[in-house]
């Protein structure tokens, strides 16, 4: 039980954690990097 | 944040959106260490996930199109990165209206697809546009506004407006390296970049110097056979053949083209790019050469 409870507050915190990290859909912008010809 | 309260009141949309935002994050951490099909299988993942748990119209929707347009354009696949983008912009535009961070993204990820293609004088006004709608919500010092000028500078290095391009690499460069630190991978594109301006403007000592203080970076941070070193590598390579140092020339050549064709596979534009330069410095070589010493050999 105390496990249990352990775990369920582990991942409790991680979600928290990552939460407020991932609460933006974020659209990419991508690099245009010059690959030179020659 | 009004946003986030109510979607505590849907348990099963904010799981799926979570869900669907780590296997984004995945797949762009996949991508960006080169294994580009584990990135698609990721993203197309999380696209089944958000549009069967939150709809067909949602900003997350858009987001992983978005995001998979930037994967096809990097696997060469220009046709797919395109009809992509505009699924994206037409559920921005739906969602956030013309001015978001949202659209200002997809107009410099459409400038970025003119840049893949070679058709430069077209990218340049989505470049632009992105550009402005970024830096008027976010102020002209941010890193991501910086990252659009640099977007920016690429399209009109392409069409040899090669001023106003290194005043913009220049300038990104400065953000670059307050926000980030030195050795950072977006200080290392801006450095390639900047040399191969500073190359085309006549100065190859200055050109040698910025690729192997990039080349330095990315390798330390993608290791030492990602696609994105090999753009350096083959770069340097061009420099040394414009300066008769053909055989340093052959050996950058023959390593950059193995690192794209088994990131890509021989049929990729950056492969076929590299491989024609090869075959070039091969003649140029020859040409200086005896005839009887012959040239270099291309990797199989």
């Amino acid at each position: 039980m105390k496990r249990l409870m352990l775990m369920i507050y582990g991942v409790a915190t991680v979600l928290a954690v990552l939460y407020p990290a991932l609460s933006e859909a974020k659209l990419v912008a991508n690099h245009n990097e010059t690959l030179v010809r020659g | 944040m009004l946003t986030h309260l109510r979607s505590l009141l849907q348990p099963r949309r904010a799981v799926a959106r979570f869900v669907t935002r780590i296997l984004s994050r995945l797949a762009r951490a996949a991508q960006a260490r080169g294994d580009y099909e584990r990135a698609e299988q990721l993203f197309d993942r999380a696209l089944c996930l958000t549009e069967r748990s939150l709809g067909p119209s949602d900003i997350d929707v858009a987001a992983v199109l978005n995001n998979l347009g930037v994967l096809y354009k990097d696997l060469g696949r220009c046709d797919q990165a395109e009809s992509m983008y505009q699924k994206a912009m037409a559920l921005v535009r739906a969602t956030r209206g013309e001015r978001s961070l949202e659209i200002a993204s997809l107009y410099h990820n459409l400038g970025g697809l003119a840049h893949a293609r070679g058709e430069y004088a077209l990218g340049e006004p989505h470049a632009r546009h992105g550009l402005a709608i970024r830096e008027s919500l976010l102020g002209p010092n941010h890193p991501d506004v910086a990252a659009d000028a640099s977007a920016l500078a690429a399209i009109l290095e392409g069409q040899g407006k090669r001023d106003e391009a290194e005043m913009l690499i220049r300038r990104a460069l400065t953000v670059f390296e307050r926000v980030y630190g030195s050795r950072h991978y977006e200080i290392a594109v801006n450095l390639n970049n900047l040399a191969a301006l500073r190359h085309a403007s006549g100065d190859p000592r200055e050109a040698e110097q910025l690729y192997q203080r990039a080349l330095g970076i990315k390798e330390k941070l993608l290791g030492m056979n990602h696609p994105d070193v090999a753009v350096t590598v083959n770069n340097l390579a061009v420099l040394y053949k414009d300066q008769g140092r053909y055989d340093e020339a052959q050996q950058l050549y023959a390593r950059a083209l193995t690192i794209f064709r088994r990131a890509f596979g021989p049929s990729h534009p950056k492969a076929i790019a590299c491989q024609e330069n090869y075959r070039a410095s091969v003649r140029a070589q020859e040409a200086v050469r005896s005839p009887a010493q012959g040239g270099g050999k291309l990797p199989e």
